[in-house]
């Protein structure tokens, strides 16, 4: 048990308050306290619906050390399951693949079904005996990790303990109900990864405010100057940016990529970031959308899982190919110019006197709205 | 690999025919194959067929531990040959009936 860190200065009002202290970026123990108050006891991505598409897809990922298995069952549903084998406590399955049947384990082979059911239990009561009226096989499914997926976006609650995820982001799917229409990921080009040298807390942070925009990307002069951003912060929900002038991406020919289906005219130039709680960052704009999945691996490290989608398939419209890689390109640069300033704070956290920071009053809301949050999480669990 | 052993050590097989015991061998050889690449069909065939040998020497143990395997590896694979399988098993009284 950690000594507690203090939370007070992080609760006040923006005007006053302070950052989170520094333990919670550089301590191991914080980083296991806020693993089972902020990112278990709540609606944590894990990662993408489109990486299990058919039925009996079965991706292994392990989101803080805890092995969890998504599969596609043979009803289109989407399962998660503690990729932990009833028996012997054996991991099930060890890499992405395709299960035609059901998923034996590698150790006694006991079967498992695509939606969790154990199926068969092989010499159980002894050789050739696959009963035993002691094993119970409708009680030994595997177990059941509560999932929801929202923009592609596969979220799980570990702790089984939250409210459902439809209840606690009702506002953010209001918010952004006009782009409830398909989407189309942008295929290999729009997929990357990026490993930075991080707390995960700081990824959010960084991707919350727009007040870095024109020191840090000043390549998007257009849409940089800060009076055509506007703060969202909802207090206990979520927070980000937005922006008045999107510009949509075009090419020598003057073609944009196709739009989402019947959008008010708000995003003709409007375009919106947002951080889901705790570590999703999602991105809606008139022609693209894109998903962040924020994997913490330890208190210094983050793997930034990020997925661009479209309105229409690489197939429908091949003509838009192009414009799809300058645009996976042009956001990639774009993330990549944010990694110094979040592995730069996180090395300022080991400054023993940083006090968590003093907040810009008017440019900081969204960050100081996270971190009331999650302090909030935090205060709720030791209570 | 414990099934080979098994196979080998199983006192019926000795006293089967000449024929049967060279069977007996290769069909050993072609499992521990199987099992090196992970080729379920093949371990189903395989298995199955082991099974049909061990009844045709009357060892029924013998035969019931193969269809065992035959099965897991037929429901593994996904496929008819689990249920029929299963039925087998099932009214040998050596596992549940499932729904398929
Ligand atoms: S640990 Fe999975 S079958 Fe024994
Ligand atoms: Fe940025």
């Amino acid at each position: 048990m950690n000594e507690q860190t203090s939370l007070s200065s992080v609760m006040t009002d923006v005007n006053k308050a302070n950052g989170l202290p520094n333990a919670h970026y550089i301590d191991p123990a914080v980083f296991d306290e806020e693993k089972q108050a902020v990112l278990f006891a709540n609606w944590s991505g894990i990662g993408f619906s489109k990486d299990v598409p058919e039925a009996g897809d079965a991706k292994p990922i392990t989101f803080m050390g805890m092995p969890l298995l998504m599969v596609r069952d043979r009803d289109g549903s989407l399962g998660v399951f503690q990729n932990t084998c009833r028996h012997r406590g054996m991991i099930l399955v060890e890499e992405a693949q395709k299960i035609r049947g059901a998923i034996r384990c590698p150790y006694h082979s006991w079967c498992y079904g695509l939606n969790g059911a154990l199926r068969a239990t092989p010499h159980v009561g002894g050789p050739a005996q696959s009963t035993h009226e002691d094993v119970n096989m409708d009680e030994l499914g595997l177990f059941k990790v509560r999932s929801f997926v929202w923009r592609d976006v596969v979220f799980v609650n570990i702790d089984g303990n939250a409210a459902p995820f439809e209840e606690v982001h009702q506002d953010l799917m209001a918010r952004w109900s006009e782009f409830d229409g398909p989407l189309y990921h942008g295929g290999e080009a729009a997929s990357f990864q990026l490993n930075v040298k991080t707390n995960w807390k700081l990824a959010v942070e960084n991707y919350c405010e727009s007040y870095h925009l024109p020191w840090v990307h000043p390549g998007l002069n257009s849409y940089s100057r800060l009076e055509d951003h506007y703060n969202i912060e909802e207090r206990g929900k979520y927070s980000g940016q937005g922006t008045l002038v999107y510009r949509q991406l075009r090419d020598e020919a003057g073609q944009t990529l196709p739009d989402f289906a019947d959008l008010s005219s708000k995003w003709d130039e409007g375009a919106e970031y947002i951080a889901v709680y705790p570590n999703v960052l999602l991105g809606a704009q008139r022609d693209h959308s894109f998903a962040i999945v924020l994997e913490p691996v330890d208190c210094g490290n983050t793997v930034e899982h990020i997925e661009l989608y479209y309105a229409a398939s690489e197939a429908d419209t091949p003509e838009c190919n192009e414009l799809r890689t300058t645009n996976a390109k042009m956001w990639k640069e774009v993330f990549e110019e944010d990694i110094f300033v979040v592995e730069g704070m996180q090395r300022g956290r080991h400054g023993q006197m940083f006090d968590g920071g003093r907040f810009s009053p008017v440019m900081d809301g969204p960050t100081h709205n996270f971190h009331h949050w999650v302090a909030s999480q935090i205060s709720q669990a030791r209570a | 690999m414990g099934y080979v052993a098994k196979a080998e050590g199983a006192a019926p097989l000795a006293s089967a025919s000449e024929i049967l015991v060279t069977d007996a061998l290769l069909l050993d050889a072609a499992l521990l194959e199987a099992h090196a690449q992970g080729n379920t069909a093949e371990l189903v065939r395989l298995y199955t067929l082991a099974a049909e040998n061990a009844l045709a020497t009357g060892d029924e143990r013998a035969a019931d531990f193969y269809l065992t395997h035959a099965f897991i590896f037929a429901l593994e694979k996904g496929g008819p040959e689990a249920g029929v399988l299963n039925i087998r098993l099932a009214e040998r009284g050596r596992m549940k009936l499932l729904d398929f």
